[in-house]
C-alpha cells in the first residue's frame, strides 16, 4: 500500500471520473467504499493501491496517481469483486479502462513487464489471427530481456506435444491485424526519455519493476 | 444434436488434452461438433487490458463467423474464450447500435453459448447410462476458477459463490467429490508469466485447501487453470489435475490416450491406479 506524502499537492482532473465511467461502462461515482472488492481480491498483496482506493482516487480525479499505479496492471481480471460489489460495479471493467488509458498515454512504467506481456500476446495475434505460444514468449523475452524464465517449463510442454513449431493462422488475419494494429500503433507520448521510434521502451523494462516482482527473476 | 464449436487457441497448444477429451466425449455422447469457420483469438486478457473496444471487435468477428453455421448452440470448452464470447454477446445485446456497427447478425446474439460443465449437467441421464469404468480411487476436488462463473450477470451459469454443476456430474460417474473451500478462487491467470511467485502462492493456497477437503486430485475446466495448477505447484508431492472431460470420458470407457491424458505435466495416471 502506498502512503501519500504529506504537504504534497496532487493535481486533480474533475472530468476523469466521467471519462473512465464512459470507457468502462461502469458508473464509478456509485462506489461508496465498503471495501468488499479488496476483501476478496486475490492479487491485493501485489498492489500498491487497493482496488477500493483506486475507485476513490478515480472519483477524486487523481489521474496520475491511478494511471501510474502498479495495481491496475496486477488485476488478474478474476471478476470476484464484480460478483460481490453491492453497487453492481464491475471493477475489472474499470481496471481495464485504466490500463487502456495508461497504455494510450505511454505510461506503463509501473509494470513494464506486464504491459510487454499483453503487447507480445497481441502482436502475435495480429500476425496470425490466433495466439502462438512460442512466438509470444519469444517476443516477451526480447522485451523483458528475461531469457531464462520458464525455459524448463517450455521444454516439458514441448516434450508432451503441446508447443507447436509451426503456428496456425487464419484466412481473415488481415482483418484481425487491422483491429489490433489500431491499438498497438496509436501514437503514444514519450514519458521515459528514451526514443520511442526504434525501441519498445515503455514496456521493455527500462524502469525496474518494484522489488520482489517477476521482471528480473529467473526460475 | 449439432453444436457450433469454438476450440480456442489453447486447443493447439497448452490445452491440447482439453480439446482432445472434449471432442472424444462429445462424439461418444452423440453430439456433432462443427468447428466455427476461420475463428480468431478471443483476445483473452490482453485485448481488454490494452483496449476494451478491441476485445469487443475481436469477438464480434467470432460471433459473425459462428452465425454462418446456423446452429442454436455454441460449445466453448476454454473458460477464457467462453467468457469473452459471452460477455461480448451480452454487451452487443444491450447496445444494438454497436451490434449494427460491427455487423453482428441477430442470429449470433440469440445463439446460446455454453461451457462444457454447463452442457454436461443438462445431460446427466445420458452420461449415467454409459458409465462402465470404476474411477472411485479418485476423489477429485472440483475447481471452477473464475471465468466459468463470473461476472454472473453476463455468464449466467450456476451460482457464482456456491456452484454445484461439476460435483453433480462427478457424482453421476460414481465419484465422491471433495468438499472444500477455494473452489471459485482465482489461480492468478495470465500473471503466471510475469508474477510467477504470486501465482505460486495462489496455487499453493488452492491445493492446500483441496487437500484439507481430502481431495487426491483436482478437476477443472479451464486450460489456464490446469497449466497454472500443474506448473506453479511447488514441493515434491504435487496434486494432479485433470479436465472434467477426461474424467467423464474415462468413466464411459474411452481410452485415456484418446483423451490426451498422457499430455499432463504432473500425472498421466487416470484409470486403475491408486492416487495418493
Amino acid at each position: 500500500m502506498r502512503l501519500l506524502e504529506k504537504d504534497k499537492t496532487i493535481e486533480s482532473e474533475p472530468d476523469f471520473v466521467e471519462h473512465i465511467s464512459e470507457i468502462s461502462g461502469e458508473d464509478v461515482r456509485q462506489c461508496y467504499q465498503c471495501g468488499k472488492c479488496l476483501a476478496g481480491c486475490p492479487m491485493v498483496e501485489e498492489m500498491d493501491l487497493t482496488p477500493s482506493q483506486v475507485m476513490r482516487a478515480v472519483q477524486a480525479g487523481l489521474k496520475d496517481l491511478v494511471l501510474d499505479s502498479h495495481t491496475i496492471w496486477c488485476c488478474a481480471g478474476c471478476e470476484t469483486c464484480a460478483a460481490r460489489c453491492p453497487k453492481g460495479i464491475d471493477l475489472c471493467h474499470v481496471m481495464k479502462a485504466l490500463t487502456s488509458e495508461a497504455f494510450a498515454e505511454g505510461r506503463t512504467q509501473s509494470a513494464p513487464d506486464i504491459a510487454a506481456f499483453h503487447r507480445s500476446f497481441l502482436d502475435t495475434v495480429s500476425v496470425l489471427g490466433r495466439n502462438y505460444e512460442l512466438g509470444m514468449m519469444g517476443l516477451l523475452k526480447l522485451r523483458t530481456r528475461n531469457l531464462l524464465q520458464d525455459v524448463a517449463l517450455g521444454m516439458k510442454l514441448f516434450a508432451r506435444g503441446k508447443l507447436n513449431l509451426i503456428p496456425e493462422y487464419i484466412k481473415g488475419n488481415a482483418e484481425v491485424r487491422r483491429m489490433i494494429r489500431q491499438v498497438l500503433d496509436q501514437p503514444r507520448p514519450d514519458r521515459t526519455g528514451v526514443s520511442p521510434v526504434t525501441t519498445t521502451h515503455e514496456d521493455a523494462g527500462e524502469t525496474p519493476a518494484p522489488p520482489g516482482h517477476g521482471a528480473g527473476e529467473a526460475r | 444434436m449439432t453444436l457450433a464449436y469454438f476450440p480456442g487457441c489453447s486447443a493447439a497448444s497448452t490445452g491440447k488434452e482439453l480439446a482432445e477429451s472434449t471432442e472424444a466425449l462429445m462424439e461418444a455422447l452423440d453430439f456433432a461438433l462443427v468447428e466455427i469457420p476461420d475463428w480468431n483469438c478471443c483476445g483473452a486478457t490482453s485485448a481488454g487490458v490494452l483496449s476494451p473496444r478491441l476485445n469487443v471487435e475481436l469477438n464480434a468477428r467470432n460471433l459473425r463467423q459462428a452465425a454462418q453455421l446456423g446452429a442454436d448452440m455454441m460449445l466453448v470448452p476454454c473458460a477464457a474464450c467462453y467468457n469473452r464470447l459471452k460477455t461480448t454477446q451480452l454487451e452487443l445485446k444491450e447496445k444494438p447500435a454497436l451490434a449494427k456497427e460491427l455487423e453482428v447478425p441477430a442470429a449470433a446474439l440469440q445463439m446460446r453459448i455454453v461451457n462444457l460443465p454447463e452442457l454436461l449437467v443438462e445431460h446427466l441421464d445420458e452420461i449415467k447410462a454409459r458409465v462402465k469404468v470404476d474411477l472411485s480411487h479418485l476423489r477429485p476436488g472440483a475447481y471452477y476458477g473464475c471465468l466459468l462463473l463470473r461476472p454472473p450477470k453476463a455468464v449466467q451459469f450456476d451460482d457464482a459463490e456456491q456452484p454445484t454443476s461439476m460435483e453433480r456430474i462427478l457424482e453421476v460417474i460414481g465419484l465422491d467429490p471433495a468438499q472444500w473451500n477455494m473452489r471459485t478462487e482465482c489461480c492468478g491467470a495470465s500473471l503466471s508469466s510475469t508474477r510467477p511467485r504470486a501465482v505460486e502462492k495462489r496455487v499453493s493456497k488452492i491445493v492446500d485447501s483441496a487437500r484439507e477437503g481430502e481431495a487426491n486430485c483436482l478437476v477443472a475446466a479451464c486450460p489456464l487453470c490446469v497449466l497454472n495448477l500443474e506448473s506453479r505447484q511447488t514441493g515434491a508431492d504435487c496434486l494432479p489435475s485433470f479436465y472434467l472431460s477426461e474424467l467423464v470420458g474415462a468413466a464411459i470407457g474411452l481410452e485415456p490416450t484418446k483423451l490426451g491424458t498422457q499430455r499432463h505435466l504432473l500425472s498421466s495416471t487416470l484409470v486403475g491406479e491408486k492416487q495418493h
